[in-house]
């Protein structure tokens, strides 16, 4: 009996495990095993395997029930998922749904997950703009949350290291505030869109329109081809998951690269109730998990732990690895575990119309999107009333007109033969949110999930600074679609909760002082340093850019360092 | 039996049916839709009034129309699955009004007027508001629903504006002059 326990507790032993398989678990997976340790993924979703798993992605739209459209019951019964832009029919089987998976809103709070391996990294956006200094400068600059433990330097050759294997697509624009990357050819402008940048580039001395930087193959390199991916064919389509590899995703690069080196073992339907801590050892010797299918709770050991549950995911799981030496959750010693969590205020969106380039169009379809405008408020200096700024997407297309106020035959020669319309622009905001301790998750005391978990509870709100932001961004692109000659400009508040954004970070900050953080420069844990954490939730301030590019980047960076302080014994 | 009668009539018999549906199994109740609905009750001479109403806004000439690709049954679908009920109501209130209308103007149910008499009417309802209620509000919601059935139609989107899944190429300065066929939708999704 002893040796057969031996045996199962050998069996059940890792060299690393990955808590999550999305965007970061992924490229942890990746890098652990690219080193030789042996890894362990568990994933609390089912499994979606490349190409298999994509049941829509080769669908035409008539061959959807709906068109595309998304059920009444199935939208009544997802209050919070039919927010999303991309939950259509093409793509709902890829998010969680509301009743499946209940938390707490304390305030109105949507938020967007995606059990499954590869988490949202199916799903997401795409869009990958480096940090700069300014970025990583700014807490401690503007005097809000705590210094981040790290700069622009630390970070630029991991930006190249995950870069060139994902696949990023940018021109070099030479901006200090947007730093160059390893990039694949970047995606053209449209003509209306080269206009605004040219107008722009006249009007304003520091304001620039570029070309979005997207993970999207625009000229496959043989580490790409290696990985099993070829050139994106412009589908844009991407939610579906691609049948050519042609964005990034974890199912599409790093969870397959990881298989192949044989070090992988990959668990769905598995999820971890609590990191495992040893009080003698003084270390986290792993996670207990409970199997989603059979409700069998099991142990899992490794030397290494990587959480990568998704930002607020993490949070969960931290506060609820309780022991005699973390009874507040592991690692929380400063009682700062939840709090300051913040997002980014995607609640502003500008459109107008343009009458120029009658004579042009645009033929197939840009995965970059069109345009991207870097923060241009308070980067050198403060000189606003609020802190911070925000980013911009910038787009133009061509509007295709029918017949209005008609039926019959003239009617449906309209339809079959649509007029072109003027040129239709349009702007989102990307703003800086401020993180504070107001804005905190937390467990709630009473309700738990199916598997025994504590529901979340969240707390999250914008305050005065994204409203004088939000003005400002009005103001200003209002003034820019003006002076570029643009008509009928709209403004559009869309009052949506935090959280639609999907790009909530924070709760389990990195910073200097343990007494003021919970993670040090490495992403270990303070107190428990066998623990990294390199998903949303370690960061520290949320910046402009969309945040994936930057997890990839810190956790390759901290897979490093792991694996040289273990060889070197230290964790 | 004038319609009002017709109207409570079938409600109680609606009711009856409810309450004691073993009772006449082999009552004589009228054809049903020929596709399955979850939620709406619709007959089948309320298809085909729906069929003429998408046939007169997207008519036969020399390619096919609504009726012959089905879009009806499109319209029916989508109203049934995507709709709320309040505007699933409104449809049918208003799909009432339109055949009371015609029984009114000409003498006979919207599905045997002529071509003319059905353009001529639905033409009418066109210039009112779609938030003007009944009548309507019902063709609004067909009209808008005909014109997404249509064009997302495996025939149109095959022989009309042809839907390309894989473009493969993006070009923003694409000449319009430059579009050869007239069936090329430029990549747009």
């Amino acid at each position: 009996m002893a040796n057969l326990n031996i045996d199962s507790v050998k069996e059940r032993t890792y060299d690393a495990i990955v808590i999550g398989s999305g965007m970061s678990g992924g490229w942890a997976a990746k890098e652990l095993t690219g080193n030789g340790l042996k890894t362990l993924v568990v994933e609390r979703g089912r499994d979606v395997r490349h190409l298999k798993d994509y049941p829509t992605t080769n669908m035409y739209p008539w061959e959807f029930p709906h068109g595309g459209a998304v059920p009444l019951d199935v939208r009544q019964a997802n209050p919070v998922a039919s927010r999303c832009y991309a939950f259509q029919e093409d793509a709902m089987h890829f998010f969680v749904k509301d009743a499946e998976h209940p938390y707490v809103q304390e305030k109105p709070f949507d938020w967007i997950r995606g059990y499954q391996v590869g988490g949202k990294s199916l799903l997401w956006a795409r869009q990958t703009q480096r940090w700069s200094e300014f970025d990583f400068e700014g807490p401690a600059r503007d005097g809000f949350a705590v210094d981040w433990p790290i700069r622009y330097p630390d970070l630029a050759p991991w930006y190249s290291h995950v870069e060139k294997f994902a696949g990023i697509s940018g021109n070099a624009d030479g901006l200090r505030e947007l730093p160059d990357g390893d990039f694949l050819p970047g995606y053209p402008l449209n003509c209306v869109e080269d206009y605004f940048k040219q107008q722009v580039k006249q009007q304003y001395k520091n304001r620039h329109v570029i070309s979005a930087r997207c993970a999207h193959l625009s000229k496959p390199q043989p580490i790409h081809y290696e990985q099993g991916r070829a050139q994106c064919q412009n589908r844009v389509l991407c939610q579906r998951g691609c049948p050519f590899g042609g964005y990034f995703s974890s199912n599409s690069s790093t969870i397959p690269w990881a298989q192949k080196s044989g070090h992988l073992t990959l668990k769905p339907d598995l999820v971890v109730q609590a990191v495992l801590y040893d009080e003698q050892k003084g270390r986290a010797t792993g996670v207990r998990v409970v199997d989603t299918r059979t409700k069998a709770v099991t142990e899992y050991y490794a030397r290494l732990l990587f959480v990568n549950a998704g930002a607020l995911n993490t949070n969960l799981l931290l506060l609820n690895s309780t022991s005699h030496r973390f009874p507040a959750g592991l690692g929380n010693d400063n009682g700062l575990m939840g709090k300051f969590v913040a997002f980014h205020n995607y609640s502003a969106r500008i459109s107008a119309d343009y009458d120029g380039f009658r004579e042009l169009t645009t033929d197939g379809r840009n995965p970059a999107g069109g345009g991207y405008l870097p923060r241009f408020r308070n980067v050198f200096k403060q000189e606003t009333d609020f802190l911070r700024g925000y980013a911009a997407g910038f787009h133009a297309s061509r509007d295709l007109d029918h017949t209005e106020h008609a039926i019959g035959e003239g009617f449906k020669n309209s339809l079959q033969r649509p007029a072109f319309g003027p040129w239709k622009v349009g702007s989102h905001m990307m703003g800086e949110t401020i993180p504070k301790e107001t804005n905190y998750v937390r467990l709630d005391p009473r309700r738990t999930d199916e598997w025994g978990v504590p529901l979340l509870a969240i707390s999250v709100a914008y305050d005065d600074n994204d409203a004088k932001m939000k003005q400002d961004f009005f103001e200003q692109f209002t003034d820019m679609y003006t002076k570029a000659g643009f008509t009928n400009i709209r403004t559009e508040n869309s009052g949506q909760a935090p959280g639609l954004d999907i790009h909530e970070m924070g709760g389990v900050r990195m910073g200097h002082d343990p007494k003021t953080s919970l993670l040090n420069k490495w992403n270990q844990l303070h107190a428990c340093p066998n623990v990294f954490v390199t998903d949303g939730a370690c960061m520290t301030s949320t910046s402009t850019q969309n945040p994936s590019l930057t997890y990839m980047a810190l956790t390759a960076r901290a897979v490093d360092y792991a694996v040289k302080a273990a060889r070197r014994g230290e964790v | 039996m004038n319609r009002r009668t017709a109207v409570k009539n079938l409600a109680f018999m609606a009711g009856a049916a409810a309450l004691l549906p073993a009772c006449s199994p082999e009552r004589k109740a009228e054809p049903k839709a020929s596709i399955p609905l979850k939620h709406l009750e619709v007959s089948a001479s309320q298809e085909k009034l729906l069929a003429e109403v998408c046939e007169t806004i997207v008519p036969k000439t020399d390619t096919p129309g609504a009726k012959e690709l089905g879009v009806h049954l499109y319209v029916l679908k989508m109203l049934d699955d995507c709709c709320a009920k309040k505007e699933q109501q409104a449809f049918l209130a208003g799909m009432a009004q339109l055949e009371a209308a015609a029984k009114q103007q000409y003498a006979r149910p919207f599905a045997v007027c002529s071509a003319q008499q059905k353009l001529k009417m639905l033409q009418t309802i066109e210039q009112q508001k779609a938030d003007s209620g009944g009548l309507a509000s019902f063709y609004h919601t067909a009209k808008r629903l005909t014109v997404a059935g249509y064009t997302t139609s495996k025939y149109f989107l095959t022989t009309q504006i042809v839907y390309e899944l894989v473009p493969g190429r993006y070009n923003g300065y694409f000449p319009i002059k430059n579009i050869k066929s007239p069936n090329h939708r430029n990549g747009q999704s």
